[in-house]
């Protein structure tokens, strides 16, 4: 098979799956709310309601209904938010929130694979010894905390006490300090809008500061997730024959293992950090709720406390094709770099 | 099946008699147990279907019964006797494995049974008095020699196994957890200070190591809501009440307590007089007393006369006892000029005293609550959730994936693109909105909604490895041998998966309890009160400022467990990884 067949097989598989999230959406806001609330307040008179409802076709059956939604969307009318104060289009919102909650996410991102890397390679290299244990702890807590419960825990003591103990502290909510600058979003990443288009290092500095915090946070677990993975595949591949050739040769140990085992080591762990992309987004849910984020999950949060249908729709569907996507793409770069699962 | 060369020879002609008598009597058992199984998971099975059309109806209300755990227990019940019934033909045939896969069977259908209540007791039973049967001498002969044979090298890496296990730290700690745990869950009602619902509202927000602010109320009832009715002539109750230690710890006074509250209906219209009296006595030195002579110990009475026509008194009084220790006997009478049928009245009679709150060891919440009690009762209520909806999914998970992976073509390309969907939801995200279309807010709820997030990541799982090991060698020679498909699916392909589905389900116990926790904060927790770890957390991140401990230690309760769930996880990946097992 060449690669433009399968990325093409690809791309067919990807659309039942896509209408399937469709059809699942369709369906919880169809049994859970009536749909109709998006377009009425509490001040339009009664009489207006069948009126209303007809316009928007909700009266007719559930299978045209179905197809209404699925047109509205690919027109890109994606209903109405009523729970954000001035009700706005969902598709708008998702634009304006976006940017925030993926800086966070990318944030996050390089603190996993910082800090993820080399706490692998060390517990593969010092198996069953006392580092091994530690990291084991240390990477496995990641994936045994709620996320929030860490979140309150890390603002606790490094806003609250430190503050309380006249030490330097870490702010404990929002993008920058609002007291200090004003924010015209451009393209809506603090950091790139801050240094390339307000020139203003200060803000750069403010913001960075203020994503220490909910970026580790974040980021704990998916630096559990590729620490495990790094361990384990780097034993396996220091088990190889030619590992044990290039030691043979007289290459001294940290040789061996950063050139030779660390870049066959990295092939899973890579697969490993797309598919832990879409987590992440999952994972801000709760770490933007903590840490007052103005991004995509403080939103959705609100949205689902004020039974927001349209809202709660729009972010399930954008969390759900960024899963589609990351997939996608993690799929697309194992094809590259394994020919076999292309053939396969 | 296997040919007959196969089959063990039966030792000698002596012994094949008492051999059938014994082999008869296990037919027998064996035969009314898969029967009276089939019929008791089909009873719950169908009954849930009825319970949920009259639920759609709009008879009955409860519309959810069929996705609850009774019905599924229903239905794996049904399954589990059918395949019991298949494996059990294997048994009397003599062939030798017949004997493993029954006796996994006999395991699953414990696990199952042992939730089930009374129902399951009478059959937890019954499995026991197989296994039993099926070691005594005669039987064991039939299948013994073969099992042994058959089982050799699996002992030997179960014990290669085992001294891995001994030599890994990690894994040790996270078991002698778990078991803690586990115990902590059982023994809750004997090491938890206060009942899971309790609060003490003067006690709120009080920090760990506090003592209470106020003293606590008891009851001990000698007689409980006991309803006395016909044929009252004269007719009498009398017992001893001591005033001990434990009823004296604060400086307020004992009392009794006497309530009799008329019951009638009025149709019989008679005068009934209701006397209560406390003696300064022992009961052996009441018991030999005239009455006459009692009266000179009495400590208080009261009595009453209670008639239909005229007036309904009630006998409701506190008598205050003395602040000391001591022993009294209280005597109740009801006297009637004849005898009545109708007349009844519901009666209370107990001390009540004053006592001190147990020490806040962890601290209270909001409520009063107290946080080291509520965390012991939600370690229960976790361990429920995170165990049922972990046994529920892998159950769907490996059924769903054995088939599809087993069988192939358009239900194994439905199924994957399910499971695709189903992954292409966020875990947190879906089962949020699974809880929002149910409806109410439980810790059923939440496990429906986790159960039905869960399933697909065991049915990819199965899937993959049953893909593998379809086409293995010993797959294709018990084919040949004549074995039927679900023979090999399930006596020869699911015992070899199990392995990867052990682990990933230790280390999902733990994620489970995450997300749950994750729900809870969201706001699609049970309701508040309930003692469950996320919604202790969720309560308090209110009052993180002002009481920090209120989320700190249910917080490191889950931090602990899940911890300990992945510790074991990971440790038995690593051990059990053949890649990483030996050289």
């Amino acid at each position: 098979m060449k690669l433009r067949d399968f990325v093409l097989r690809r791309i067919i598989l990807a659309i039942p799956v896509v209408f399937g999230v469709l059809t699942i959406t369709w369906f919880l806001s169809y049994i859970v709310g009536d749909p109709i609330t998006m377009y009425i307040t509490e001040r339009t008179p009664d009489a207006a309601i069948p009126g209303i409802r007809a316009a928007h076709g909700l009266d007719e059956s559930p299978v045209v209904q179905y197809f209404i939604y699925l047109s509205n969307l690919f027109q890109g009318n994606w209903g109405v938010s009523t729970s954000t104060g001035a009700d706005a289009p969902v598709l708008e919102l998702l634009a304006m929130k976006f940017p925030a909650t993926i800086e966070l996410a990318i944030v996050a991102m390089i603190f996993a694979i910082v800090l993820g890397i080399p706490l692998g390679i060390i517990s593969a290299t010092k198996k069953d010894k006392v580092q091994d244990h530690i990291t084991r702890i240390f990477a496995l807590s990641g994936v045994s905390m709620p996320i929030f419960w860490f979140g309150l825990m890390l603002k606790y003591l490094f806003f609250f006490q430190f503050s309380q103990w006249g030490l330097p502290y870490l702010p404990g909510g929002d993008r920058y300090n609002i007291r200090r600058f004003s924010y015209e979003p451009t393209t809506g990443f603090l950091l790139v809008d801050s240094l390339v288009f307000e020139h203003n290092v200060y803000m750069f500095t403010d913001a960075l500061v203020h994503l220490i915090m909910p970026g580790f946070c974040l980021g704990y677990i998916t630096l559990a997730i590729i620490t495990r993975m790094m361990r384990s595949s780097m034993l396996e591949v220091i088990k190889e024959d030619y590992i044990t050739l290039a030691r043979s040769k007289g290459l001294t140990e940290r040789v061996v293992i950063y050139k030779h085992a660390l870049r066959n080591a990295l092939i899973p762990t890579v697969t490993v950090i797309g598919l832990a992309f879409g987590g992440l987004i999952t994972g801000a849910v709760l770490t933007e709720t903590i840490f007052n984020w103005p991004g995509l999950g403080r939103w959705a949060v609100r949205a689902i406390l004020n039974a927001d249908m349209a809202a709660i729709n729009g972010f399930t569907l954008l969390v759900a094709f960024i899963f589609v996507i990351a997939n996608f793409i993690v799929d697309m770069i194992y094809g590259v770099l394994d020919p076999r699962i292309r053939y396969g | 099946m296997e040919s007959e060369s196969q089959t063990p020879h039966l030792q000698d002609n002596h012994g094949e008699d008492e051999n059938a008598i014994t082999f008869r009597i296990l037919v027998i058992i064996q035969i009314i147990f898969i029967m009276s199984s089939l019929i008791l998971g089909g009873i719950i099975f169908l009954g849930n279907i009825a319970y949920m059309i009259q639920g759609l109806m709009g008879i009955s209300t409860i519309p959810n019964e069929l996705i609850s755990m009774w019905s599924l227990q229903g239905f794996l019940v049904l399954i589990l006797s059918i395949l019991l019934m298949r494996s059990y033909q294997g048994v009397m045939e003599k062939l030798p494995d017949a004997f493993s896969s029954s006796f996994y069977l006999y395991v699953f259908l414990t696990v199952i049974f042992a939730t089930m209540g009374s129902f399951g007791l009478v059959f937890i039973i019954v499995i026991i008095l197989q296994l039993v049967l099926i070691f005594i001498p005669s039987v064991r002969i039939l299948w013994f020699e073969e099992f042994v044979e058959d089982t050799k090298p699996r002992i030997k890496e179960t014990r290669f196994t085992l001294h891995l296990v001994r030599k890994s730290p990690l894994v040790v700690v996270g078991i002698l957890i778990i078991v803690f745990m586990v115990g902590v869950a059982f023994t809750a009602p004997w090491i938890a200070t206060y009942e899971g619902t309790d609060m003490v509202f003067e006690d709120a927000k009080l920090p760990p190591g506090a003592e209470s602010n106020t003293i606590k109320l008891n009851f001990a009832y000698a007689l409980d809501d006991m309803q006395f009715n016909p044929d009252i002539m004269p007719n009498y109750y009398y017992d001893e009440v001591a005033i001990t230690e434990d009823h004296l710890k604060t400086v307020e006074i004992p009392r009794m307590f006497i309530g009799v509250s008329d019951m009638n209906t009025g149709f019989d219209a008679v005068s009934v007089n209701i006397t209560f009296r406390i003696y300064n006595l022992n009961v052996t030195e009441y018991d030999a007393m005239t009455e006459s002579e009692r009266l000179s110990y009495l400590y208080a009475d009261d009595s009453v006369i209670s008639n239909t026509s005229v007036n309904r008194d009630n006998l409701l009084r506190y008598i205050n006892l003395n602040n000391e220790t001591g022993v009294y006997v209280w005597e109740l009478q009801f006297t009637a000029s004849q005898k009545t049928t109708e007349w009844s009245v519901n009666t209370r009679v107990g001390i009540s005293y004053y006592s001190i709150y147990p020490i806040h060891i962890w601290g209270t919440d909001n409520y009063g609550g107290d946080i080291y009690s509520r965390i012991i009762w939600g370690a229960q209520e976790d361990l429920k959730i995170s165990l049922s909806v972990v046994a529920v999914a892998v159950t769907i998970g490996a059924v769903v994936g054995a088939v599809s992976g087993y069988y192939g073509g358009k239900f194994d390309e439905l199924v994957m693109r399910v499971t695709d969907i189903f992954f292409a939801f966020p875990g947190l995200v879906l089962a949020m909105a699974i809880v929002m279309a149910l409806g109410t807010r439980s810790l059923e709820t939440i496990s429906i909604a986790l159960m039905i997030t869960w399933w697909p990541t065991y049915a990819r799982l199965v899937r993959a490895q049953v893909l593998t090991e379809r086409e293995k060698l010993y797959i294709e020679a018990s084919r040949s041998s004549g074995a039927s498909d679900t023979r090999i699916l399930v006596s020869h392909i699911l015992p070899n998966t199990i392995q990867p589905v052990i682990v990933q389900a230790t280390m999902d116990i733990g994620s489970v309890l995450l997300v749950a926790a994750g729900l809870a904060f969201i706001g699609f927790g049970p309701p508040v009160g309930t003692a469950e770890w996320g919604m202790m957390i969720a309560v308090g991140q209110d009052y993180i400022l002002s009481s920090p401990w209120m989320t700190l230690y249910p917080g490191l309760a889950i931090l602990v467990t899940a911890l300990a769930f992945n510790l074991v996880g990971d440790g038995i990946r690593d051990i059990m990884d053949p890649k990483l097992r030996r050289r």
